[in-house]
């Protein structure tokens, strides 16, 4: 008895003495089944040849990373992917900016008019996809109907190599500009308002305000939008896979698209897992560049 | 007869319980009684019919038989992964033409010729001699049968019966005819409406299945008899050539997105003359809810080539046996398989709609009496007797080879240079072929 | 440099009369303050000048030009901000500029003046830093540097030192006088503290609930008050408010109020008539009581006796606080040789001269 009090003390001592260590276990534990394995899993496989269902991962080196920069689709890829992520995000952030500016102002009906347009954000992204695709559809799509009905030509749209990603980049811009104006918007509600008359004073007019107050002020806000919309516009998939699943052809199949066929439509585990790594690369190295940005803009 | 002796049999069993089987059929069916069996499944038509009947197995046998199903892109994935975690899972439905290489080398099907010969596993009246022998051979991998037909397609050429007849128009025998044909009704206006001439899948991987049967029909193959890819060859290119040409003169804006949806519904709206997809796609143009055209439609198989030659594909469901599951439980899982596919079932299957691979299903009076598009059925037949069941390309990443053949035929209906196309997937299919 | 005239300005926001018929005349170079408590219009006031919120009704002419409806930039003022308003993406130098540079001054031209408003400013060392980096005198120095580099016709002040703490305030208070003689403008100044309106005016407006109470050199309005509010309002500490009756008796006017009853001077006389009998309101400023000294006798009626409540003592001066039968003051004394203790009743004589008398009703100033 008195053996067994003594151990259940020495253990409890034992506890308290590392509390910082045994009460966050669970939660580190969990994190690294959920977080830390899955990655490294990934970036074991990135050093093999495996397709999903035969034999074992081989160990092949580098000859992924390899494979990879001969690999035209890898370049298409990339292509597809600064091609719709530059436009995108540019004009999202260039219209979700000038819009923050007309809701920042006080009119009548300015609540409602928000609530309206922030529909398209809040709406699912594979349900909405969905509906562009029939609008988008050059024989039976509402699209054609109204562009003929005003004496306009119809549009291929998705189904043409040169009109899919203007197309998806239009789609995406109507989904998420919303979500940068909201942003935005909150960053141009929390600015302090003294800077701008004083401005008016100083003689500014209202683009000069713009462009060398409101500009360099909304900097910081501006560069998160544009970090958190990269990160899921980056690696777009829902919306394009829904759309086009990278047709006509591979003519929109971003980096991000041709990594999810090779890994779960090819089931080629290991080159797909080198794929998603370089298209984690570019995020990442995106991001980064991003970060600097925004802490050289002036704090407020 | 048989089958007749069989249900008797099955009543008094029900009835009477504790006598025998054995005293009425060769099979002892109580033989894995006790036995708990699991099969994956396709959220597919056939399961809708077979599940409500398990009980009845399960009286019968004594086996305990749990289905777990899934809609079927969800439905590949969890099959794959379950089986390659090795799961307990002792039979599963499988497209053979798409996954039978892969699942084959992976070790995941179990060859049934064993279980057929046996007597005492199977019954005469189960009459394997009963399938099309297209489906048969299609179910088999190196000479070994892998799965049971439980659900029998092809694809048919489905015209517009009221404007050929309106126009005089032949239905097309050749392929030549079949563009002619299709030039003639290209931009004509039917009701106010422009139509086109023919519609095609043609969204690279998706329209491979269709224009498999072009390739085979203009003598062409998926690889030569070195095994390497016979893209390049002038027989695939007339192939790609003639599909991606039809397509894009006399077909819809924007053929390169066309997928069966979108090609059906075109038909549909009564926009396209003729429309070349799968067989079982009549219960759409015949809906008159979903179809502007019901009532109009002929149905023919595959125009000839230009050696006269007729070789559509055939493709199929199957219930495979795990080849990872225990002896055991794989002998419950044979009788399960055989119950399923009886005739019984088939036929019951077949006026249920879901098209059977045997062909007693298809002659019996039962679903004579309910047809209604007798020369769809005669064209079905045709093709099924015809029909050649390797309609991918024979390998193990299938997935991965259809999606190079589909950049050709999307190079070929953009009107781009289809010879230079094919070269260079010809290089990366021997690249990436996995056998 | 200019005048700045304001007719009959009105401005309402919604059911809220915030300024309210209000005309002054500002002179030219004139440093002229808009003292008032906080809500009393006069920053609005200025913001109208200024062109930041439109003018509801009237009229503002700078010089002799009708500027209702010109933008700000045409108006050639300059504003100092309360909160600075500092750019804050751009250093100090850049700051100071940009109102040249917006108006295309050339560059040599901006550079020359931005270095005279330093060096006027003693912030030649800060060009460089960014507002963030500089103090809040430092800030308020860049913010009044940007508005004197544009040498503009007047200079809008609003409350540009009341988020300074207390010995800076004194300190900026005797510069930005001392840069008004420098730069010889005319001057609008807004703020809430009497003192600062009293110490840099040339002359004071007083402004109360959006309407003007009273214009004056500092002087006049401490010596003068318009009424009561004025009156409460200037100096510091408050005027004491006693509620009392006028009575005659005997040829010679009483203030009484209720506890103690002192005669008014004979200047005051004329005034009072009409008001006999009629409750009014006795002024006294703290600074006009006295501790009575035995020495000079009984006094002339003008001393009360009072309970010393709570003294504070501020060395050379005390403040004490009195109860004078039902009725609570505060005296500002020089401090006496024996410090007095709390409830020590002591004698206190009035400076009867310079008391004032409200009519209670209208508040107005009788004497």
């Amino acid at each position: 008895m008195i053996a067994m009090n003594r151990a259940l003390s020495a253990i409890s001592r034992f506890v308290n003495r590392r509390q910082a260590f045994f009460f966050p276990a669970p939660a580190v534990a969990v994190l690294f089944l959920i977080i830390v394995l899955p990655i490294a899993f990934n970036l074991y496989l990135t050093f093999t040849k495996w397709t999903i269902g035969l034999g074992e991962p081989r160990f092949i080196g580098l000859a992924n990373f390899v494979e990879l920069f001969g690999d035209e689709r890898v370049w298409n890829g990339v292509k597809v992917m600064v091609y719709f992520s530059g436009a995108s995000l540019a004009l999202e952030l260039a219209l979700g900016l000038m819009i923050a500016l007309y809701f920042n102002r006080a009119f009548k009906g300015n609540e409602l008019v928000q609530a309206i347009y922030i529909i398209p954000f809040a709406a699912t992204p594979v349900a909405v996809a969905l509906i562009w695709r029939i609008m988008l559809n050059p024989e039976i799509g509402v699209l054609n109907y109204l562009l003929t009905s005003v004496g306009l030509p119809p549009s291929l749209w998705v189904s043409s190599a040169q009109a899919v990603v203007p197309t998806l980049v239009m789609v995406d811009v109507w989904k998420w500009t919303p979500m940068i104006t909201l942003i935005v918007l909150a960053g141009l509600k929390s600015l302090p308002q003294d800077p701008f008359e004083a401005a008016r004073i100083d003689g500014a007019n209202a683009l000069q305000i713009f462009w060398y107050i409101t500009l360099p002020l909304i900097r910081p806000v501006l560069i998160a939008a544009l970090m958190l919309r990269s990160l899921d516009n980056l690696k777009e998939f829902d919306m394009i896979y829904t759309i086009t699943q990278g047709g006509p052809g591979i003519a929109s199949e971003t980096l991000y698209l041709y990594s999810y066929n090779v890994g779960f439509s090819f089931f080629k585990a290991g080159y797909g897992s080198a794929l998603m790594v370089v298209v984690f690369m570019i995020v990442l190295v995106f991001n980064v560049v991003m970060n600097r940005l925004r802490r050289d803009a002036p704090a407020v | 007869m048989r089958s007749v002796r069989v249900v008797v049999a099955l009543t008094v069993l029900l009835c009477v319980g504790l006598m025998s089987a054995t005293a009425f059929a060769a099979v002892d069916w109580k033989q894995s009684q006790g036995t708990e069996i699991r099969f994956l499944m396709n959220k597919h038509p056939f399961t809708t019919y077979i599940e409500p009947k398990v009980a009845e197995f399960e009286k019968l046998t004594g086996i305990k038989v749990v289905i777990e199903a899934f809609p079927e892109d969800q439905y590949r994935n969890k099959r794959t992964i379950e089986l390659n975690a090795g799961g307990k899972v002792d039979g599963y439905m499988i497209m053979p033409g798409q996954d039978d290489l892969h699942y084959w080398k992976a070790g995941w099907l179990q060859p049934l010729d064993g279980y057929i010969a046996d007597p005492k596993l199977t019954d005469p009246s189960w009459d394997p001699k009963d399938f099309f022998a297209s489906f048969a051979k299609a179910s088999s991998v190196e000479g070994k049968q892998i799965g049971i037909v439980i659900n029998a397609e092809t694809s048919l050429l489905a015209y517009r019966k009221d404007l050929f007849a309106k126009f005089k128009q032949k239905v097309p025998t050749t392929m030549k005819e079949l563009e002619q044909v299709a030039k003639f009704f290209h931009g004509k206006e039917v009701d106010g409406k422009k139509m086109v001439g023919i519609t095609l899948r043609g969204k690279g991987a998706a329209a491979t299945s269709q224009w498999v049967d072009f390739l085979y029909t203009f003598g062409g193959s998926w690889t030569n008899s070195k095994g390497q890819s016979n893209f390049a060859s002038a027989e695939d290119i007339a192939a790609f050539k003639f599909y991606g040409d039809l397509l894009r003169k006399y077909g819809p804006q924007g053929g390169t997105m066309l997928h069966w949806a979108e090609s059906t519904s075109s038909f549909m709206e009564g926009k396209a003359a003729m429309i070349y997809d799968a067989n079982v796609f009549k219960a759409l143009y015949e809906n008159p809810k979903e179809s502007k055209v019901s009532g109009k439609i002929g149905y023919a198989v595959i125009p000839a080539g230009p050696k006269g030659k007729r070789l559509p594909h055939v493709s199929n469901w199957s219930l495979s046996i795990s080849k990872t599951s225990p002896p055991e439980r794989q002998k419950a899982a044979w009788l399960f398989v055989q119950w399923a596919t009886n005739k019984e079932n088939c036929l019951g299957a077949l006026l249920a709609g879901v098209p059977s691979g045997r062909a007693s299903s298809w002659k019996s009076k039962e679903y004579k009496a309910g047809d209604k598009q007798p020369d769809w059925t005669a064209a079905t037949m045709k093709s099924f007797d015809i029909g050649q069941g390797q309609w991918n390309p024979p390998v193990i990443n299938v997935p991965e080879i259809r999606d190079i053949t589909g950049q050709v035929i999307v190079a070929a209906i953009e009107g781009k240079d289809v010879t230079e196309a094919a070269k260079k997937a010809a290089e990366l299919m021997d690249k990436k072929m996995e056998r | 440099m200019a005048n700045v005239i304001l007719k009959n300005l009105v401005k309402r926001f919604n059911a809220v009369t915030a300024v309210d018929n209000l005309s002054i005349e500002i002179h030219d170079r004139e440093f002229a303050v808009l003292v008032g408590p906080s809500g009393c219009g006069k920053t609005t006031a200025l913001r109208m000048i200024a062109g930041l919120e439109t003018i509801t009704s009237g009229e503002i002419f700078i010089g002799d030009t009708l500027v209702n409806d010109m933008a700000p930039k045409d108006r050639d003022i300059a504003m100092v901000f309360q909160n600075y308003a500092l750019y804050p993406h751009m250093n100090v130098r850049d700051n100071l500029g940009f109102g040249l540079k917006i108006r295309k001054f050339p560059q040599e031209e901006i550079d020359s003046r931005v270095q005279e408003a330093a060096d006027i400013l003693g912030i030649q060392e800060l060009l460089d830093r960014k507002p963030k980096e500089l103090s809040g005198g430092q800030r308020q120095r860049v913010a009044v540097g940007r508005a004197i580099v544009r040498k503009p016709k007047v200079f809008l002040f609003d409350e540009p030192l009341s988020n300074l703490d207390a010995k800076l305030r004194v300190a900026m208070r005797a510069e930005i006088s001392k840069l008004h003689r420098r730069l010889g403008a005319t001057i609008i100044y807004v703020t809430h503290d009497q003192v600062e309106a009293m110490t840099m005016a040339d002359r004071i407006f007083i402004m109360h609930n959006g309407a003007l109470q009273q214009t004056g050199m500092p002087l006049e309005v401490y010596g003068q008050p318009a009424n009561r509010f004025v009156a409460g309002f200037i100096g510091s500490p408050a005027m004491n408010f006693i509620e009392a009756a006028l009575v005659r008796d005997a040829g010679a006017w009483f203030i009484d109020a209720g506890g103690f009853r002192v005669r008014a001077p004979e200047a005051f006389y004329a005034r009072l008539e009409p008001h006999a009998g009629r409750p009014v309101i006795f002024g006294v400023r703290p600074e006009d009581m006295a501790a009575h000294d035995p020495a000079a006798g009984a006094g002339d009626g003008n001393t009360v006796k009072a309970r010393a409540d709570v003294v504070e003592t501020l060395g050379s001066e005390i403040f004490v606080y009195l109860t004078c039968g039902a009725h609570s003051v505060v005296a500002r004394m020089e401090a006496p040789e024996r410090p007095l203790t709390v409830g020590q009743t002591l004698e206190v004589d009035l400076k009867m001269v310079k008391t004032h008398i409200f009519d209670k009703e209208t508040s107005r100033t009788i004497v």
